[in-house]
């Protein structure tokens, strides 16, 4: 049962679609993107050589991974970087506060994490009297309002500039209200400068880690990413654990393929690859580097061979770029850390399908994020698999929460259903009441409704075919 | 002389960085001199500029450059490179398919002088340019060198309605100084 189910996709969306600004803002936003990505791919060979190599690495890495992330952390550990692992995510908040704790630091400044999201980082270490700044422009923006990101590439791309221009000049000091987009980004350069320059710690995700070499990669645009990675004395990286590919032979095609599904860029401003701390007889740069590896789910995940594709994910968001629904509702819809087609496959899996239920059926199936991802994920196919999940309570399935996906009224329903069709006396009865008094139950009918609401309602015959035959004659009456 | 030279300037300057072609070291030298002036570089506050250490800078000698150039410092510091106005650095290699630097960034200097001031010059050697990514991952192991940056314009951002915004935290120009004849040492 899913009683303590309140989150509904359904709801949310129905709220969203009302919105036309941010319905606009999103249209806006996710074309631009599906065009400058197509601009990117001019010949569909191309493209697909690409995906296949990058797939096959993803797979390939997957396959190996227990193997992969001990040769990382032994390489890692050798230069110098700390590696910790936490199952969860309450695990991975007490490492960082305990990290942090232990060199006094007050301060820490971010860049872009979506795995530091999925923790809720920034509200953990606030509780415990710790300021966690975002850098990253879009995070920034939505920092300031106490919102969450509802893209994984473009946070902020929900809000229009008047609204950042109102929102800037009523919580930065001393900011005028301007609708002028470089004079927005400069008013957030000055302020975070100074927090860079302050700060006692900075944070960073991880795009890529690379066993062979223990070495961290980043990609990013704006140099926030560096910034947090060398300004402050101490750094710490969070990843998921299915962030690790063998060879640094294995990064440069994903990495291409990332940014030109992402953002339809051929390359990114900067890619960071990390590997060590400062030397002994530097004078800046971080003293130490921690990396905190997150499983929360992840292992459940990979060990069924019929979900494992779900962490090949690279996280460039093109699934949502070119989601129908994604782009007509926005990412808040989802109430989730991951939005959009990728969200819908991974939040169930991580926090179990029968609490998030709702989003495995906010979706037509039209494939449209299939066809885009860099890494072929089936995510239709997926889709399917936990719907069933959510129902039924398969002997050999390891979903979390499967088989609680279903109310009392469905499953009374499919009893009364199955009764019916067992027995033929209660099925002539049940399709006699059906053809005389069916067309007579308005569509807004309790529980009828909830079919009705999106699809007309069916229209029973006047006679069932049992009876016609009967009256007009054939064979096998 | 790089036959992958034409290739670097389109693509560098698709991704908003500048790009200036000398032969030999004195022309280069005087043109980053020029820059300097015209950038308004001074020993005033916040117009100083950084210049961490590579072979082209012990070829300058940066005794004779800090005589020629008030504010221009050799001494790196986090503080230095926030207050400067130019930072100078020299780069590794480059990629000719996407117009991307590509520098041994062991020494935390090179990051800060890249990352901090508004304009980033940098400098590096014609026969440098690779063609692809794999070309220079082969040559610059990651496994010897404490962090690797490839560097592709000026800082950018399009979090705000997706319009392209040019230094949002890095450097709003990029100036790119390849010189022919200028032999490298290997890092």
């Amino acid at each position: 049962m899913h009683a303590e189910n309140e989150v509904s996709f359904r709801d949310a969306a129905a709220e969203a679609l009302l919105d036309p600004q941010l319905r606009a803002n999103f249209r806006r936003a996710m074309d631009g993107l599906m065009s400058k990505r197509r601009a990117q791919f001019p010949d569909p060979g191309d493209l697909q050589e690409l995906r296949d190599l990058s797939t096959a690495i993803r797979t390939r890495s997957l396959l190996a991974l227990p193997d992969l992330l001990e040769q990382f952390e032994a390489k890692a550990t050798r230069n110098g970087i700390q590696v910790h692992w936490a199952e969860t995510c309450e695990q991975a908040n007490e490492l960082i506060l305990g990290i942090l704790r232990s060199k006094g630091a007050r301060t820490l400044v971010k860049g872009k994490s979506m795995v530091s999201e999925e923790m809720h980082l920034n509200d953990f270490l606030e509780r415990h009297g710790i300021e966690a700044l975002e850098s990253d422009l879009g995070e920034y923006i939505i920092q300031l309002d106490g919102e969450t990101p509802s893209h994984i590439i473009m946070p902020a791309i929900h809000k229009n500039k008047g609204q950042i221009a109102r929102q800037f000049s009523q919580k930065i000091k001393d900011a005028k209200y301007t609708e002028d987009v470089d004079e927005l980004t400069a008013m957030a350069r000055k302020v975070l400068r100074q927090k860079f320059l302050e700060a006692d710690a900075g944070l960073s995700g991880v795009n890529f880690a690379v066993a062979e070499t223990g070495t961290l990669c980043l990609v990013e645009n704006e140099g926030n990413g560096r910034m947090s990675t060398h300004v402050p004395p101490l750094h710490i990286a969070v990843m998921g654990l299915e962030k690790v590919v063998a060879t640094l032979e294995d990064v440069a095609p994903l990495y291409a393929i990332l940014t030109r599904s992402a953002t339809g860029q051929a390359v990114s401003t900067y890619f960071n690859l990390i590997t060590a701390p400062r030397g002994a007889e530097e004078k800046d740069g971080p003293r130490e580097v921690h990396l905190v590896i997150l499983d929360n789910g992840r292992s459940r995940i990979y060990a069924d061979p019929g979900l494992r594709a779900t962490l090949r994910c690279i996280r460039c968001g093109a699934c949502m770029n070119h989601c129908p629904v994604y782009t007509r509702v926005g990412g808040h819809a989802y109430e989730a850390v991951y939005p959009g087609p990728i969200g819908k496959i991974l939040t169930p899996q991580m926090e179990g399908v029968g609490v998030r239920h709702d989003l495995l059926h906010g979706s037509s199936l039209c494939g449209a994020c299939a066809e885009v991802c860099p890494v072929e994920i089936p995510i239709p196919e997926i889709l399917v698999r936990l719907r069933r999940e959510a129902t039924h309570d398969d002997v050999g399935s390891n979903v979390a929460g499967r088989g609680t996906g279903h109310t009392a009224i469905e499953d009374w329903t499919w009893r009364l259903w199955a009764m019916v069709l067992k027995h033929p006396a209660l099925y002539r009865i049940a399709t006699w009441f059906a053809t005389r008094f069916g067309n007579l139950l308005p569509a807004r009918a309790p529980l009828l409704r909830n079919w009705t609401r999106s699809r007309t309602k069916p229209v029973p015959a006047r006679r069932s075919l049992q009876e016609r035959l009967r009256a007009e004659g054939g064979p096998h009456v | 002389m790089s036959s992958h030279f034409e290739a670097f300037k389109t693509r560098a300057e698709a991704v908003s960085a500048e790009v200036h072609r000398f032969v030999g070291k004195e022309e280069a030298l005087a043109f980053v001199l020029a820059f300097l002036k015209e950038a308004g570089v001074s020993d005033a506050p916040q117009c100083g500029a950084v210049w961490s250490a590579g072979s082209f800078l012990d070829w300058a000698g940066t005794d004779k450059l800090r005589a020629e150039v008030p504010g221009l410092s050799f001494e790196v510091s986090r503080e230095g490179s926030a207050a400067a106005r130019v930072g100078l650095s020299q780069m590794d290699w480059a990629i000719a398919g996407t117009g991307t630097l590509v520098q041994d960034a062991t020494a935390v200097e090179t990051r800060l002088v890249s990352t901090l001031p508004p304009i980033h010059v940098a400098i590096i050697g014609g026969d440098r340019i690779l063609e692809d990514m794999g070309s220079v991952l082969e040559r610059l192991r990651p496994d010897q060198l404490n962090y690797i940056s490839f560097i592709s314009g000026p800082s950018r951002t399009a979090d705000i309605e997706r319009v392209l915004t040019i230094g949002v935290h890095g450097p709003g120009r990029l100036v790119i100084v390849v010189i022919d004849g200028f032999e490298q040492v290997a890092s």
